[in-house]
């Protein structure tokens, strides 16, 4: 039965082929650009290489100091503030402070690369998976010794040394010159945490341990133990704040930083202006605007599937006199939509991949590995289905229950 | 003619209204899109009032055992920087230079009038030089200003137009605190150095002393005009001599050329992306329509038939069926208009109304173009339609 | 008043050719009630397009006042049917989504004629097919005479010289299909309106003045019948 309810919805999309075109268009490009906009939100909030277990890291990038009248700075903490207090942190697994990443300058052959630099303890590399592709991490030894060594990343490799060796090799960044001991796969820039072109041992920056403001330049990344560890951990920081507002210098009334993840910081930093956590708010926002962006596909869904069933009331009637059931005419419709709409999600799911390949390679984003949301495809196509089953199976329903002759002349009016 | 199509469509409005809501939908969605290019086109085709060719931002991140003498090591890189052949002007600032993702304001004010909020700019003289400013009223500031009274400043055209309004400028003292007030100088007609498709705002450009400057006093910036065709040869040479100067200075070199580019890139990427979408968008909606038009006309045979037998000409039916379509698409716009009417009017947003009158008016003509190119197939089909053959399908 | 002259139709398709009207020669005077009669398929119905301007001949040609209309654009054949010639079909035609007083001023509305005074025609024709109380009503909630007495008052709207009717009675009961007739008969007698009618029902043929019967696509008859009959 199944095997010949296909067989007449595939020999329906064939004979209307301008209608099948328009919802195999409709649904395809909806669940592209669905497909497209989350595996950017993916790409900038969702785990991703270096930060693969996202459940269990926090990360410590703002500090925001109350100076009475109004009047607030915020920034970056210093090293004194994240090694002081939050290296000292008794909840999590281990904590990693490294310096923001600074535009630098460097020369070759007379051709000029800017490059990103970051000063990262060797905590940075265990709790971060980064993808090596050649030699290794700096570990404890080159961090305390402050050893002039660097990790670079892919393209950096390519841009300076070329095809020829780059392991051991010298790399002369800001007129300092490194050895190479690792090169890695690229880290995507709005991964702000972890993104840098070369990465140098922290205590190279040592000259900024001495400053005991509280802001600065570096950052912090927390690695839970496990998933469960994060209320904790949040918890613990809370108090290390308080206890610092409290000790502080006299100027200052009160600090405020939390440890966030990575969407949690973000919603805290633009909807939020660095006070409330918006994360609601901010999917809130982002729900609205997917509902309208879906809205005007879904109208257009009902639209076309009310025509096409309506215009395939005297077959209803035709069936019916031949003795069909309200049932069979049902299911013969259900099977239709529920084959084009797979039919168009198997072309969006096409597309989709087809875009984002084109967009990893065009370079819009750099060093962006965008890739598909598995999890999102389905809602898309599901809520496709919902739609497709509403609009092309209810007319039907209520064309079944017609008698006869009323829909073989054309249906209700 | 146009009364009987309003007829037409009223009495068939819970069949239509599906298509009168996606005309609903699709002019919102315009009308979103179109504002927003609308306003970035407009700040685009204002002047920048500044040169930004051939000029370069060198930017300084001392060390911290450096930090007591940082007046005196600029002021040495300063002297190194203007013996280059190379450098035709040269002036220090803070972050905020053009296109730059910093910027510095304060709230000045004139007289009794409310205070309002400034970019402020702290420059050198030359920095005019470097820019190429063109000052219309008063002069640019120079060594005579040293020692003036109150700091002599130059604002430009928005800030003048705030504060003073028709009244004359130079020579006035505007007040920033209860204990500080600059003198007016000069006005220079535009300065727009945020990004091209920001609005101008004000701007006051206050003179740097650095006679005056305490000793660990830094200006992260330095910005400097080179010769034309100056390269990466010179960007170097003089890196490595900098670093002489300033020994473990982290000194980063960047044209204002670049800085344009990243700037524009995050007005024009997002607005691409909503182009795109939006273009999607509505293709999707002009095939449903399309479709939805072309059926209906086919169920409509009859009644093109009898319309024909009654003495209808072909270009009579299709004038009625692209009529319908029109009529609904007003419909939906009247809807449309309803809620857009709202921006311009409470001023949502600080888009000036003339820019949302523009977008209602471009989405509205969009949408008719749309109905009229999604309905002249359909009612072309229409007119064929054999009158004897039509009467007898049934 | 319309005149037919050698008129052939042939139907074709790839394979097969039809041939449904064979060297009709026929001439309607005015003030004329006409009756056509003949089997289903004889050809009737594409005789009265023909006549009513809708279809053309595959050959012979249609004289309409002494006008031959061979050469008309379509523009002048839809004026020509909108001011000489009424149409009444079997099936009513009516367009759902208009009030009767709307469906009924359809053909005023393809000529320059105001909006008031096309709703004063409209009502006119209605009541001379006494549905007066019913202007408002859609066609959905009227009964089958009903609605085609809205038919032929929307005939009547246009004035016509000539009503060309395909099975008025058609869809009717015996009674409903009386009424709709005694209108046609009185128009034709009171008004001098022109009409040829299409129908099954020998009753209702020799009811008009002159019988014209058809088979396989050729006139095989053509009477006068006596006045007197009414």
């Amino acid at each position: 039965m199944l095997k010949n309810y296909i067989k007449i919805a595939w020999a329906v999309l064939l004979r209307r082929k301008f209608f099948t075109f328009i919802s195999l268009f409709g649904i395809s490009f909806t669940l592209m650009v669905l497909m497209v906009v989350t595996s950017l939100f993916d790409h900038v909030f969702g785990p991703q290489m270096p930060e693969r277990e996202t459940d269990r890291l926090l990360f410590v990038n703002n500090l925001r100091e109350e100076q009475g009248e109004g009047y607030s700075s915020s920034g970056p903490p210093s090293y004194f503030f994240l090694d002081r207090y939050v290296r000292r942190m008794q909840t999590p697994e281990k904590v990693s402070v490294h310096s923001v990443f600074n535009p630098v300058n460097s020369y070759i052959h007379n051709k000029k690369l800017a490059l990103d630099i970051k000063h990262t303890d060797q905590q940075f590399w265990e709790i971060l998976d980064f993808h090596f592709l050649e030699g290794n991490p700096f570990g404890a030894q080159e961090v305390k010794n402050a050893s002039r060594v660097a990790v670079i990343n892919q393209t950096t490799r390519k841009n300076y040394f070329g095809t020829g060796p780059a392991l051991g090799q010298t790399i002369e960044v800001d007129q300092v010159k490194y050895r190479v001991i690792g090169v890695v796969e690229d880290v995507p820039v709005l991964r702000i945490h972890s993104y840098a072109d070369v990465w140098v041992p922290i205590t190279l920056k040592s000259q900024e341990f001495k400053d005991t403001g509280l802001r600065g330049g570096f950052f912090a990344t927390i690695k839970a133990r496990q998933a469960a560890d994060i209320p904790k951990i949040k918890e613990e920081y809370d108090r290390i704040i308080q206890e610092v507002s409290r000790l502080n210098p006299k100027e200052t009334k009160q600090v405020h930083s939390f440890a966030d993840a990575i969407l949690e910081s973000f919603a805290r930093a633009f909807p939020g202006n660095g006070k409330q956590d918006k994360v609601t708010f901010l999917y809130t926002m982002m729900a609205l605007a997917a509902f309208l962006f879906m809205l005007l596909p879904t109208i257009n869904l009902v639209n076309i599937n009310i025509s096409r069933i309506m215009e395939r009331s005297s077959e209803i009637g035709v069936r019916k006199a031949f003795g069909a059931s309200s049932n069979t005419i049902i299911g013969q419709f259900v099977v239709e939509n529920v084959f084009l709409t797979l039919l168009g999600g198997l072309l969006g799911f096409l597309l989709s991949a087809g875009v984002l390949a084109l967009i990893n390679d065009s370079g819009i984003i750099v060093y962006s590995q965008l890739g598909l949301n598995l999890r999102v495809f389905a809602w898309g196509l599901l809520l496709c289905l919902v739609f497709g089953l509403i609009s092309g199976v209810y007319p039907a329903f209520k064309m079944s229950r017609l008698h006869a002759v009323e829909a073989l002349r054309g249906g209700s009016k | 003619m146009i009364r009987h199509l309003f007829k037409l469509i009223w009495n068939r409005k819970k069949s239509n209204f599906l298509l009168i809501t996606e005309m609903f939908f699709s002019f919102m969605v315009l009308f979103a899109v179109i504002s927003f290019v609308l306003y970035n086109y407009h700040n685009y085709k204002q002047p920048l009032g500044i040169n930004h060719q051939n000029v370069w931002q060198l930017s300084f991140r001392p060390n911290a055992d450096s930090m007591g003498q940082a007046k005196a090591i600029q002021e040495q890189m300063m002297q190194r920087i203007k013996s280059f052949p190379e450098v035709e002007a040269a002036s220090l600032a803070h972050n905020n230079v053009p296109f730059a993702f910093s910027s510095m304001s304060m709230g000045v004010s004139y007289g009794n009038k409310e205070s309002v909020e400034t970019n402020n700019y702290e420059v050198q003289d030359a920095y005019k030089d470097v820019f190429q400013l063109s000052v219309d009223q008063g002069r640019w500031f120079g060594p005579q200003d040293a020692v003036a009274l109150h700091t002599s400043v130059v604002i430009n055209q928005v800030l003048k137009d705030r504060l003073f309004g028709e009244e004359e400028a130079l020579g006035k003292q505007i007040k920033v605190d209860d204990s500080t007030s600059y003198t007016v100088v000069g006005v220079i007609p535009h300065y727009r150095a945020d990004s091209e498709f920001a609005e101008e705002e004000p701007a006051l450009f206050r003179r740097i002393n650095l006679e005056q400057a305490k000793p660990d006093q830094l200006y992260a910036s330095l910005l400097i005009k080179v010769k034309p065709g100056t390269g990466v040869v010179f960007e170097e040479k003089m890196v490595k001599d900098l670093s002489r100067i300033a020994k473990d200075w982290t000194i980063e070199v960047t044209t204002l050329e670049k800085m344009r580019q990243s700037k524009s890139k995050l007005t024009w990427v997002p607005m691409a992306a909503m182009g795109v979408v939006c273009g999607f968008l509505i293709f999707n909606v002009a095939l449903g329509l399309f479709g939805v038009l072309w059926y209906n006309i086919n169920r409509r045979y009859s009644e093109i038939g009898l319309r024909r037998a009654l003495g209808a000409t072909t270009r009579q039916i299709r004038n009625q069926f692209v009529g319908e379509v029109l009529v609904m698409a007003t419909f939906g716009l009247l809807l449309g208009l309803l809620l857009a009417a709202q921006f311009p009017l409470l001023h949502v947003f600080q888009l000036s109304a003339e820019i949302y009158w523009q977008g209602i008016g471009a989405a509205a003509l969009l949408i008719f173009l749309l109905a009229i190119v999604c309905a002249v197939y359909p009612s072309w089909q229409a007119a064929k339609i054999h009158p004897a053959v039509a009467l007898h399908e049934e | 008043m319309i005149q037919l002259q050698d008129i052939e139709k042939v139907y074709r398709t790839k394979t097969i050719e039809t041939v449904a009207l064979h060297r009709v020669n026929l001439h309607v005077e005015r003030g004329e009630f006409v009756s056509i009669m003949g089997p289903s398929g004889c050809g009737k119905s594409t005789l009265l397009n023909i006549m009513g301007l809708l279809d053309d001949p595959s050959s012979g040609q249609v004289i309409i006042d002494g006008q031959p209309v061979k050469t008309h654009s379509d523009k002048q054949l839809a004026r020509l049917r909108n001011e000489k010639i009424g149409f009444v079909f079997q099936s009513y035609h009516l367009i759902h989504d208009l009030s009767v007083v709307d469906n009924v001023e359809l053909p005023l509305l393809y000529r320059n004629v105001s909006a008031s005074e096309r709703r004063k025609r409209a009502l006119a024709a209605l009541e001379k097919v006494g549905l007066s109380a019913r202007t408002k009503h859609f066609p959905s909630q009227l009964s089958g005479g009903q609605r085609q007495r809205v038919a032929i008052a929307r005939a009547l709207a246009g004035q016509p010289e000539i009503i060309l009717a395909d099975e008025p009675t058609g869809n009717l009961d015996s009674v409903m299909g009386d009424e709709i007739m005694d209108i046609l008969l009185r128009l034709n007698q009171e008004e001098g309106t022109t009409i040829v009618m299409v129908t099954h029902d020998e009753n209702m043929a020799l009811k008009t003045n002159r019988l014209v019967r058809f088979f396989d696509g050729q006139q095989v008859a053509d009477s006068r019948l006596v006045e007197a009959q009414i």
